[in-house]
């Protein structure tokens, strides 16, 4: 998804002064000269300018009759199929996200890898290969070599 | 420094350093050799493990995993004319011609050895510089370190590539992320959202795992699923290697020490070198018409320059704190967990560990010369392993990596954000570095402005109170002013020229 000069500069308008407008209500400590507010407002001020000059630039553009379009999406996002696969990169994480704690990592895991390559179309052999191998091998790297507890569930209660 | 010298060396030939080194460079080689994989992105995702190493293997894996992949990136560019990182994209068609005649062991053969020289001799620089620089920084104090981070900014913006605009929203995107959690000076939460989470800041860990893996994740599922490749046998590297040095030393120690140079320029990193060194590489060149058609010099030249920035970019990392390429970024904060925060004074309290890093880039890249060739046989299997395979277990790594870090699927979230953004950025020709040199600068440079106007009761001039500062200070000030007046220069002079030619044509 691209965005021509004029949204894009719109949206980095909007950006810094919302950040300004957040900046200001932080409480001023007396006797400090630059408090917590000082350099948002300066990162805000820098979105701001940086859409002015977006904005400079598109207007210029369409009075030469040079104007990029508004918004242009890229030809690989117009396919149903792709859009389907980012979604389902995003929701994938997503859900793990949610139900890695109700459902201990190994199912989590389990679940993301099958429903990920499924969508990728991956074959069933490989599918199953990966979801039932990775997520003890990396259980086991993690808690044991790494130490880092994973989240446990059902299947871990029951193994280990 | 001799005994910093014999600790590093007892420190590094260990068993489990030398396993790390041997490890990473196999896992470097790998990743690189990966199309859309960067060297970036190999090490956001080793980061995870290397907080449970101790801070010598954790360092050295970093050093090596870099190493190899930048070269590894060749091989696919010579073999499908596909770059593996950005770094080899400016002889991709060099060598990829020189394969289509049937020369690929030429085109890899130079760029294997020049890459392995060209990262030596990056060390050795590295070595000679630090210690020099560090010299001069023990007498900085926060006034000089806040131009040293906007003199990083700045030139992170120019460097960067395309519209300067552009690369200006990426580094503001940055400093904003930098911003959020709670306020150093009065203790006030920023940005946060009521979020507890976030009182910290933004973990910058997920956040580069999320700009650099999940983003190409989501870039590969849309567009290159498909893509096949198929890759004809190899022959015997070893005697275009003796050539290509016997030939061409002068060319790779000239573009070593360029590219080290560049390295350590805070925003440009091994892929601007490459590019630099490339088209001096024509211009000095004795057969400036062979390029482009398939011809080793410019691949000598890129090839030694991209491995000997990898080196350069410690060099402010490692003395100033200020990262010189975003690897480097990832290796500050692997740095501090560790409890060794980088300044000029590095060389005393932690000389044992820099040496050690100095070492384990020397391993890397001796073992690079027998791993590399290996990599080189192997490489037809490696890129016929499909990409619906292996964008989920990226993906997967990228989430264990970032929950591993601070233990919290929080993090996961904070990487899913940030890919997206970042997914975004790049699809708007919004460069991604100058937003990472943001978020690691941007504390940076907030911190040492409080610390100055504490100590000059507010007045403002005085960051130009010390002769240092003062000078850095110019350099900052006159870049922002060539950066914001070069435009509208340029523009008037068109408008000048244009008026001139309009008057001369009769209407």
């Amino acid at each position: 998804m691209k965005l021509g000069d004029l949204p894009l500069g719109l949206l980095a308008g909007l950006v810094g002064l919302a950040i300004i407008l957040e900046a200001v209500s932080f409480p001023v400590m007396a006797g400090m000269a630059y408090g917590p507010e000082f350099f948002p407002i300066i990162i805000g001020i820098g979105f701001c300018l940086c859409g002015l000059v977006l904005i400079a630039a598109d207007l210029r553009a369409r009075l030469a009759g040079t104007a990029a379009p508004v918004l242009t999406i890229e030809p690989a996002l117009r396919r149903r199929k792709a859009l389907l696969r980012a979604g389902a990169v995003v929701i994938g994480t997503v859900a793990f996200i949610a139900l890695v704690k109700p459902l201990g990592f190994l199912l989590a895991l389990a679940l993301l890898l099958v429903f990920l390559l499924r969508v990728l179309a991956a074959g069933w052999t490989i599918t199953l290969a990966l979801a039932l191998g990775l997520p003890f091998a990396l259980h086991f790297g993690f808690t044991w070599l790494l130490r880092v507890p994973l989240p446990r569930g059902l299947i871990e209660t029951l193994l280990f | 420094m001799p005994e910093a010298l014999a600790a590093a060396l007892t420190s590094v030939f260990t068993v489990e350093v030398l396993l790390t080194i041997f490890l990473s460079a196999l896992y470097g080689l790998f990743v690189g050799s990966i199309p859309g994989l960067t060297a970036t992105m190999s090490v956001a995702l080793l980061v995870p493990i290397t907080f449970f190493l101790d801070p010598v293997p954790a360092v050295a894996a970093i050093v090596t995993t870099t190493a190899t992949a930048i070269f590894a990136g060749d091989i696919p560019g010579a073999l499908l004319r596909i770059p593996g990182t950005p770094a080899s994209a400016a002889y991709v068609d060099e060598a990829f011609i020189l394969t289509q005649r049937g020369e690929s062991e030429k085109a890899l053969g130079a760029s294997l050895v020049t890459a392995a020289i060209g990262g030596i001799i990056g060390v050795l620089l590295l070595t000679l510089f630090a210690n020099q620089l560090a010299g001069v920084a023990v007498r900085f104090s926060s006034m000089e370190y806040f131009w040293l981070g906007c003199l990083g900014l700045t030139s992170a913006v120019m460097v960067s590539g395309g519209s300067v605009v552009r690369s200006a929203l990426s580094l503001l995107i940055g400093l904003m992320i930098s911003t959020v959690g709670i306020d150093i000076a009065t203790g006030h939460p920023r940005f946060t959202f009521g979020e507890i989470d976030l009182l910290d800041g933004v973990s910058f860990i997920p956040a580069m795992i999320g700009m650099f893996a999940l983003s190409q994740v989501l870039r590969t599922v849309t567009t290159d699923l498909q893509t096949e490749s198929r890759v004809a046998p190899i022959g015997s590297l070893f005697g275009y290697m003796v050539g290509t040095v016997r030939r061409y030393w002068l060319n790779i120690m000239r573009s070593s020490l360029l590219g080290n140079v560049l390295g350590a320029l805070p925003g440009a990193g091994a892929d601007i070198a490459a590019w630099i060194a490339y088209s001096l590489s024509k211009r000095f060149s004795k057969k400036p018409e062979k390029f482009g058609k398939g011809y080793e010099e410019g691949i000598v030249d890129a090839g030694s320059a991209n491995n000997s920035a990898v080196a350069g970019a410690w060099t402010p990392a490692l003395v100033f704190g200020i990262p010189g390429d975003s690897v480097t970024a990832i290796a500050i904060g692997v740095l501090m967990l560790k409890g060794i925060t980088p300044s000029p004074r590095v060389f005393q309290t932690d000389g044992d560990l820099i040496y050690a890093i100095f070492l384990a880039f020397i391993i890397a890249n001796l073992l690079l010369l027998p791993l590399g060739s290996l990599a080189i046989r192997l490489a037809r299997h490696v890129l016929t392993i499909p990409k619906r395979v292996l964008m989920p277990l990226i993906l997967v790594f990228s989430i264990l990596g970032a929950f591993a870090v601070d233990n919290t699927t929080f993090s996961i979230g904070i990487m899913l954000v940030l890919g997206l953004l970042a997914y975004f950025m790049e699809s708007n020709d919004i460069p991604i570095a100058p937003a990472i040199l943001g978020i690691v600068l941007g504390k940076v440079i907030e911190k040492n402005f409080l610390i100055t106007m504490i100590k000059t009761e507010g007045d403002l001039l005085g960051f130009f109170s010390r002769p240092i500062a003062a000078g850095l200070g110019a350099v900052t000030v006159a870049l922002w002013l060539y950066l914001c007046l070069a435009p509208l220069i340029r523009a008037a002079r068109n408008k000048s020229k244009r008026n001139h030619s309009e008057s001369e044509t009769p209407s």
